[in-house]
């Protein structure tokens, strides 16, 4: 890499950048709001006026945060630039030079002061080292109409295959949202407290449910100069259910329904895992479930990476209802209700709270959920 | 920033509330972060412009409509405070036609993003025109059909973009430019009236309404809604490519198919300097001479019809038969050449000219064209493919490159358009037309009354009865720019 400092590589990106508008049909922020300064294109023009003149136009920080690092653009850009990476970049020296636009401040306030759904809940075991088993990181920001399910799911599964299962209790701030909002230190300092957690738990098998977690374990620890401790294994949320025997879904479980896997962004994109979720649903639900027409690294975003529902709820539902006249469209032929399922614990909770602001008639799901058998449409709050 | 046509400054804000109240508050911006990105489209001079961190030509209003009555509200408002309006698709043209050089509304028509209708049994689509054509196509594809319009710019332009600058795609030869393909179209007139031309493109109802606005680039009215006709996924498709030893002798094989009436879907013929440089980087082959890939589909019986007359017209021209491995190779990485690191980019300066002319002449306007821009400077290199053909003849997709143009902004402009002004009056003086399908726009607008000498006031009596204040996208396609500039 020709630059020294993380900015030079972030400019570096955004110079090399033709304007060439060939990834101007997948830019999900481009295609939600139509505004030009919202494309690929736009956020590289405007970054190029940041390096060049050091200055931002007139509302420049906030045409930033529109985008929601759906990684589309790299994903589609044969030269393969980060421009989703130099775009975070460009954040936190926003935020370095108090630069960052209110709904920014506002979003970190409350990611700051989030509690997990979790904590305080009845009935969920901490872990215990001498029972082993498994492990459960919840993250911070989930509701309890989403996290309530997926740890009811979970536990259910752990109990069939005779798996202790815990919770990870007291981790409160989504070092990831941080990180997205361009408050590195933040992130940085949030992961610290919460590998001395983990250290001190003494897990040695930790799951998340979260594409992004799992994502930021993963790929952005170690680009903060984390390591992450060598006795405790990471893993997705799927990689587990891949290893458990799971047995079809009754066909009654199914009837009146048509299954569609979304490829989150952050398990699709930046994690590149394509294969494990769909061996999981064809055990599910063999030959019964289809793919979106844009699936893998081409899928569409459904609005929940990029902190989008805190500092643009509106290019978020956008994102959502796109996915849902996508999945409406796919469905069509099949005279049955769409209901999707991801692998993404903030997916699922972002979808279901959009499908129900915009009335849409599709279910969405937590592939966890599915494995437990969990078929009811509406969540059941927190687990008991 | 203060628009000059606005004599109040207290004007502005009653101006930007009655835009507000056509498209609503998520249809409208004006601050100057989201009207800077319409300073730039894929033409080089905004470029270079750019780069060199020169002021940019920027609209004081985005307005994005998702209906035709909002344009039309829209339009009527511009009239009143007579205030140019920029449709603009999706920024990817090459000859400046969307850029709002002065000032004034840009109207972003990428929301204007419905398939309105589908008409399997006569096979149509239509839809609004702010839809990108990738878009468009992929929902075709799921339907078994295509429209067959594979510009290589289909992930970037929108289907009115195309409309607008009469573009065309690489499978042309067989299916048409986008004027053929059009049936009929929704227009919002420059005064505010929404009109629908006739519904079929064949009739003797007058002359051709649908094609007085296709190519009008903007100047004549907003495109809002179009009928287009559509494919069913053919049975068989097939690419080989040849070898010839010259040009000139690739230029007859192609005419010999198009007389001979076999109709390929494809002909792209590479001269030397492309066929050595272009077809060697991007498809990896090392092979001199003059390059062709040719392709053929439809039902399985004519093609290979015409697949076995092509190869015997071939070898009778002493062509070289590569296979069809480099024919679907050429097929599957067609884009590979418009990308980084292919494509042309700063600090070069360089600009595609795209040529059309009859079979008599086509050779003679390249050879001029050639010699008048090489001629130039040594630094500036001229090299052409032939990629779209017709019964009479064929288009020339004719670039210059000057590697290393002046590092001051105002002398590469010149430098660019010296090249652009020798290069076109050599076409002209050949017998060749200005252009196939990329538009005239800002760049060419300078050559239109010489293109079409006494015709071109029949252009300009119609752009000044149907847009009095001349607010339509004022300075392109050869059409005077407003009379009060800012
Ligand atoms: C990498 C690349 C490859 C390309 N390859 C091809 C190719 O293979 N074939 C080809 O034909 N072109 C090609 N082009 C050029 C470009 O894509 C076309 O000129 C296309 O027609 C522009 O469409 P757009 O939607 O981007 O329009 P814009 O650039 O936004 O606008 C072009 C003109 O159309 C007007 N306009 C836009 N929408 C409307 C409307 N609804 N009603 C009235 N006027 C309107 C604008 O005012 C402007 O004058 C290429 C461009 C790029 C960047
Ligand atoms: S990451 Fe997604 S939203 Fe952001 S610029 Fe790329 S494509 Fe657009």
């Amino acid at each position: 890499m020709r630059g020294d400092t993380v900015s030079d590589v972030a400019r570096l990106i955004v110079e090399d950048c033709r304007f060439c508008p060939m990834c101007r049909d997948v830019c999900t922020s481009g295609v939600v709001t139509g505004l030009e300064s919202n494309t690929s294109r736009g956020y590289a023009l405007l970054a190029d006026r940041w390096y060049t003149r050091g200055v931002l136009p007139e509302g420049g920080a906030d045409a930033f945060y529109a985008c929601m690092q759906c990684g589309l653009c790299k994903a589609t850009c044969v030269s393969d630039r980060d421009l989703p990476d130099a775009i975070l970049t460009l954040r936190s020296e926003f935020v370095e030079r108090h630069m960052q636009p209110r709904n920014v401040r506002e979003a970190r306030a409350k990611v700051m002061s989030a509690q997990t759904a979790l904590n305080g809940a009845s009935g969920i075991s901490p872990y215990r080292p001498e029972l082993g088993g498994i492990t459960f990181a919840a993250g911070g920001l989930l509701t309890p109409e989403g996290i309530g399910p997926l740890v009811k799911a979970l536990r259910a599964l752990a109990e069939k295959h005779d798996q202790p299962f815990s919770v990870l209790e007291s981790e409160i701030v989504c070092e990831h949202m941080l990180f997205d909002l361009g408050y590195r230190d933040d992130a940085v300092a949030a992961a610290g407290r919460f590998l001395k957690r983990l250290q001190e738990s003494g897990v040695k098998t930790l799951i998340t449910a979260c594409s992004q977690c799992y994502d930021m374990y993963v790929r952005r620890y170690p680009q903060w100069g984390i390591t992450w401790p060598e006795d405790v294994e990471i893993i997705h949320l799927v990689m587990w259910l891949e290893k458990l025997s799971l047995t079809p879904l009754p066909d009654a479980a199914a009837t009146g329904r048509i299954w569609l896997y979304h490829d989150d962004a952050s398990l699709a994109r930046w994690s590149v895992m394509h294969d494990t979720p769909r061996a999981v649903l064809d055990r599910l639900l063999p030959g019964r479930w289809l793919e979106f027409p844009l699936n893998r690294e081409r899928a569409y975003a459904c609005g929940a990476t990029g902190a989008m529902p805190l500092v643009r709820k509106d290019i978020a539902m956008g994102a959502a209802e796109r996915l849902f006249d996508a999945a409406l469209e796919t469905a069509a032929a099949h005279e049955a209700t769409p209901c999707i399922v991801t692998a993404c614990a903030r997916c699922s909770d972002h979808l279901d709270a959009a499908r129900k602001a915009l009335a849409a008639p599709v279910e969405v799901r937590h592939l966890a959920e599915l494995a437990a058998g969990m078929m009811t449409t509406d969540a059941e709050g927190v687990a008991p | 920033m203060m628009n000059a046509n606005l004599p109040h400054t207290y004007l502005q804000p009653i101006l930007e509330a009655e835009l507000e109240s056509v498209v609503g508050p998520d249809g409208f911006r004006s601050v100057d972060a989201d009207c800077l990105c319409y300073s730039v489209d894929y033409y080089w001079v905004p470029r270079v412009w750019f780069d060199r961190d020169m002021p940019m030509p920027k609209p004081q209003w985005v307005v994005m409509p998702r209906t035709a009555q909002q344009v039309a509200d829209v339009l009527r408002i511009a009239n009143r405070y007579k205030l140019p309006v920029v449709p603009w698709g999706g920024g990817s043209g090459s000859q400046g036609g969307a850029l709002p050089v002065q000032g004034g509304i840009v109207l972003d028509m990428k929301r204007m993003n419905s398939i309105v209708h589908f008409d399997e049994k006569s096979l149509t689509v239509t839809a609004q025109t702010g839809i990108i054509q990738q878009d468009l196509e992929t929902w075709l594809q799921q339907r078994d059909c295509s429209m067959m319009h594979f510009a290589a710019s289909i992930r970037s332009a929108t289907l009115g973009g195309f409309l607008a600058h009469r573009g065309t795609g690489v499978l042309s030869t067989r299916y048409g430019k986008i004027e053929d393909m059009v049936l009929s179209l929704e227009v919002v007139l420059p005064t505010g009236e929404i009109i629908r031309t006739a519904p079929v493109p064949r009739h003797a109802a007058g002359p051709d309404l649908t094609q007085l606005f296709v190519g009008s680039e903007g100047t004549l009215g907003v495109i809002t809604e179009a009928t287009m006709k559509i494919h069913p996924q053919p049975e068989a498709r097939h690419f080989r490519a040849y070898l010839f030893d010259n040009l000139s002798i690739g230029l007859e094989a192609g005419r010999r198919l198009m007389v001979d009436r076999l109709y390929p879907s494809t002909i792209r013929l590479y001269d030397a300097i492309e066929t050595q440089k272009v077809v060697k980087r991007v498809l990896g082959l090392d092979v001199d001479g003059a390059y062709m890939v040719v392709g053929y589909e439809g039902h399985q019986v004519p093609v290979e019809f015409a697949l076995k007359r092509t190869h015997e017209i071939f070898t009778e021209l002493g062509a070289q038969d590569l296979g069809e491995e480099p024919g679907w190779h050429w097929w599957e990485h067609q884009l590979d050449f418009y990308y980084p690191p292919h494509t042309l980019d700063l600090p070069e300066a360089f600009g595609t000219m795209d040529t059309v002319a009859t079979y008599d002449k086509i050779e003679g306007v390249y050879l001029a064209m050639k010699e008048a821009v090489e001629a130039i400077s040594p630094d500036i290199i001229f090299m052409a493919h032939f990629s779209h053909w017709y019964e009479w003849g064929c288009m020339m997709y004719d670039r210059f490159v000057i590697k290393e143009p002046p590092e001051d902004a105002a002398e590469a402009v010149r430098l660019y358009n010296r090249v652009w002004h020798i290069g076109i009056e050599a076409a002209l003086k050949a017998g060749g037309m200005i252009n196939e399908h990329h538009g005239i726009g800002l760049k060419l607008a300078p050559f239109m009354e010489k293109q079409y000498g006494p015709a071109f006031k029949v252009l300009l009596e119609l752009k000044k009865a149907l847009d009095p204040n001349g607010i339509m996208n004022p300075g392109k396609l050869g059409f005077p720019f407003t009379t009060r500039p800012f």
